[in-house]
């Protein structure tokens, strides 16, 4: 596997993806990530250390120790350079280099002069942060410094990804009904557009009768794993019922969301599945894009009628919200 | 004789993935990557010079965190 293909450094929209699904950002404290910082502070004998995750324009520190964990801008952020390559970022004097020279932790009473980051890649390839070390005099950091802080970093994604899973259903790697609910919710708040496909395996219960229920879960396995394979950077898929998933496309109108609905109903369809003696299977699926100051039940239950219609008039196909 | 400090990092880490059978395995899976990068953080800590106490004291300190936490997210799932 090559490194461009690993690491989606150009990717903003993704990597910012990426950070929204480990729905960390502005949670409390957490005594693993507390933990962690004062373990690399203790260390690496620094006055500061800190795990941080850079929005779209700020940086926000999940972690920090020597200071109380806060946010600033993004451009004001040493982090937000580090992000931007596959090796840990050394600043071993702050005054010399013309990136920092003017930073406000470098010019301010906080006084950084040294800076020691790796990045927090996560296991798609996005770097969604980095766990960090300040100095407040010029230090020379060594390459076994920088394996340290790597080996850290590592721990911290490998932290967060056991905090995701609690997210996921543990079935199919979809979201949780919850998880999947407080991103609708996010959207909703944030006043953001997109669409929602409720879909839903038809003849799901056949299926169970005739094959077992092992053979069912997996043909949900199947489905969510057809789905993951057709959706964008930036969508999400929640498993909302037992056979009922939903897909959340920030952004699409519903049309775009229809187009994106009939290729998964294609996907889903196309190849036969060795489960059900290569029997294939089918879904119907209900489209709404969210109106202007919708709230997230009327959302859904639009998207939910829509998907009954296409289950009433026959299934295997999309219907549109009105 | 005291046992080497990597040593000792490997068999605790072999001691937490023997109880991980009965995991759901996605979260085998997790937990499985979280004790190998545990191991290579000891390594790396020891190529850096850190002494025995410290590197167990850091690895056991990381791997009751995150047992504490797995215990968590299961009874979550339940």
């Amino acid at each position: 596997m090559s490194d461009t293909f690993r690491f989606k450094l150009d990717d903003e929209p993704g990597r910012l993806a990426a950070l929204r699904r480990y729905g960390i950002l502005d949670t409390d404290p957490e005594k693993d990530f507390d933990d962690i910082v004062a373990l690399v502070k203790s260390i690496f004998s620094v006055p500061y250390a800190a795990v941080t995750l850079i929005d779209a324009d700020r940086q926000w520190m999940k972690a920090a120790v020597g200071m109380a964990p806060m946010e600033c801008a993004r451009d004001d952020s040493f982090c937000m350079h580090t992000i931007r390559g596959l090796e840990p970022l050394s600043v071993e004097s702050a005054l010399d280099d013309p990136r920092f020279i003017d930073n406000p932790f470098v010019t301010s009473a906080t006084h950084i002069r040294s800076y020691l980051g790796a990045p927090l890649t996560t296991p798609d390839g996005y770097n969604i942060g980095a766990l960090c070390i300040l100095g407040t005099e010029p230090r020379v950091f060594t390459e076994a410094d920088k394996a340290v802080l790597v080996n850290f970093s590592k721990v911290v994604v490998s932290q967060m990804e056991l905090r995701q899973a609690a997210t996921r259903d543990a079935l199919t790697g979809a979201m949780t009904r919850r998880n999947f609910e407080d991103q609708m919710a996010d959207m909703v708040s944030g006043d953001r557009s997109g669409s929602l496909i409720l879909l839903d395996v038809d003849h799901f219960k056949s299926i169970n009768d005739t094959f077992g229920h092992p053979a069912g879960d997996e043909v949900l396995r199947e489905v969510v794993g057809r789905l993951m394979a057709c959706i964008r950077s930036g969508d999400c898929v929640g498993r909302v019922g037992g056979e009922e998933f939903a897909l959340l496309l920030p952004e699409a109108s519903a049309n775009k969301a229809t187009v994106m609905a009939e290729r998964l109903r294609r996907a889903v369809m196309q190849d036969p599945l060795a489960a059900l003696e290569n029997q294939r299977i089918t879904i119907s699926l209900g489209v709404a894009e969210r109106r202007d100051g919708e709230t997230a039940e009327a959302w859904l239950k639009r998207a939910d009628e829509a998907l009954y219609e296409a289950k009433r008039t026959g299934r295997n196909q999309v219907v549109q919200a009105a | 004789m005291e046992k080497p400090s990597l040593e000792v990092v490997e068999e605790e880490v072999a001691r937490a993935l023997s109880v991980a059978d009965p995991l759901p395995n996605d979260l085998k899976a997790v937990f499985e990557r979280h004790c190998d990068n545990l191991v290579k953080l000891a390594r790396s800590l020891e190529a850096a010079g850190m002494d025995s106490e410290t590197i167990r004291s850091a690895v056991a300190t990381l791997l009751k965190t995150y047992e504490s936490d797995l215990l968590k997210v299961i009874e979550a799932r339940l």
